[in-house]
């Protein structure tokens, strides 16, 4: 190999690595907007066929029932009950997520934070925070998407 | 030096400059991150050897913290709430990245807000600004040289 190809392979290289951080943040962000305006087919294809959504909130009296959602017609019948505009409105932050790639580039684990912003007496408010725990895999059609989520509730207002 | 040499020597600048600010990111996460669940170790590492973390709340409240090398800055974190004791989120938002050029040093202007639990209740306990001056260090870790917190609301 020459010079000037050893030097365009280690770009490829570092330029996938890149391009797969830049789609991974693109199922992230996806799965944000797509519940808050139910789209339901969009959160839908955040996750694989088998994906799981595992929702862990504190052992409190006043906090609801932890669940967990696994493959898609248990996420699509999840999401279908979720709240919308105009009837609510709500607004999922994830914010400084901590990506590790697997070396070959076809799987992930995200680590990020999580915030839900909505209304209450038409004033806005801080609904819950946490952490998100997620795997990720890359599709054949070259998108990433969801193998496992788990949603650590940490906050939750009554 | 050939056209298409240039055209690579070109490319592997843009690329060192997207892998700069990626890790530049990683850095000003893992403060969050680390800060948040107790992981000493892993905080102080986020400064370099004389690291400076400057925290200046909004006047008249509380006198501020100045931290100045990571003996202070271990001092400081060994004394900090963490999980599962308390619950909080340091967010760090919208960085604007300035890297020198010659991706050795770096300028940070981000948001942050830190949310908690107020009662029973999620709450934000404050807002405002980080200004960051961030380090290339040998082992290809940024870190921080300075971070100024300005604390521009908090809850009392």
């Amino acid at each position: 190999m020459t010079d000037l190809a050893e030097q365009l392979a280690i770009l490829a290289a570092k330029v996938a690595r890149l391009e797969a951080e830049s789609a991974i943040l693109k199922t992230l962000h996806r799965y944000g907007h797509s519940i808050d305006y139910g789209l339901e087919a969009d959160w839908l294809d955040c996750f694989t066929e088998e994906g799981v959504f595992d929702v862990r909130y504190p052992a409190r009296p006043s906090a609801p029932k932890s669940a967990r959602f696994e493959g898609r017609a248990a996420l699509a019948q999840f999401v279908a009950g979720y709240a919308r505009p105009p009837v609510a409105l709500y607004k999922h932050l994830l914010i400084e997520p901590e990506i590790a790639l697997a070396p070959d580039l076809g799987r992930a684990d995200v680590r990020s934070y999580f915030a839900v912003l909505g209304e209450a007496d038409r004033a806005p408010c801080l609904r819950v925070f946490g952490r998100y725990l997620d795997q990720l895999v890359a599709g054949a059609d070259g998108v990433w998407r969801l193998s496992q989520r788990i949603a650590e509730v940490e906050s939750v207002g009554s | 030096m050939t056209d298409l040499a240039r055209q690579v020597a070109a490319l592997a600048a843009k690329v060192a400059e997207l892998e700069a600010e990626r890790a530049i990111l990683s850095t000003l996460y893992r403060y969050g991150h680390s800060i948040d669940y107790g992981r000493e170790a892993d905080w102080v590492d986020c400064f370099a050897e004389a690291g400076v973390f400057d925290v200046r709340p909004p006047p008249p409240a509380a006198k501020g913290l100045l931290c100045e090398g990571r003996e202070a800055l271990a001092t400081f974190v060994a004394g900090h709430t963490r999980a599962p004791a308390v619950w909080h989120k340091h967010l760090l938002i919208e960085p604007q990245i300035t890297v020198a050029g010659d991706l050795k040093s770096a300028q940070v202007r981000s948001y942050f807000a830190m949310l908690d639990e107020d009662g029973p209740s999620p709450s934000i306990r404050c807002f405002g600004r980080y200004l960051d001056r961030l380090i290339l260090c040998p082992d290809g870790v940024w870190r921080f040289l300075e971070r100024i917190a300005e604390v521009e609301s908090l809850r009392t």
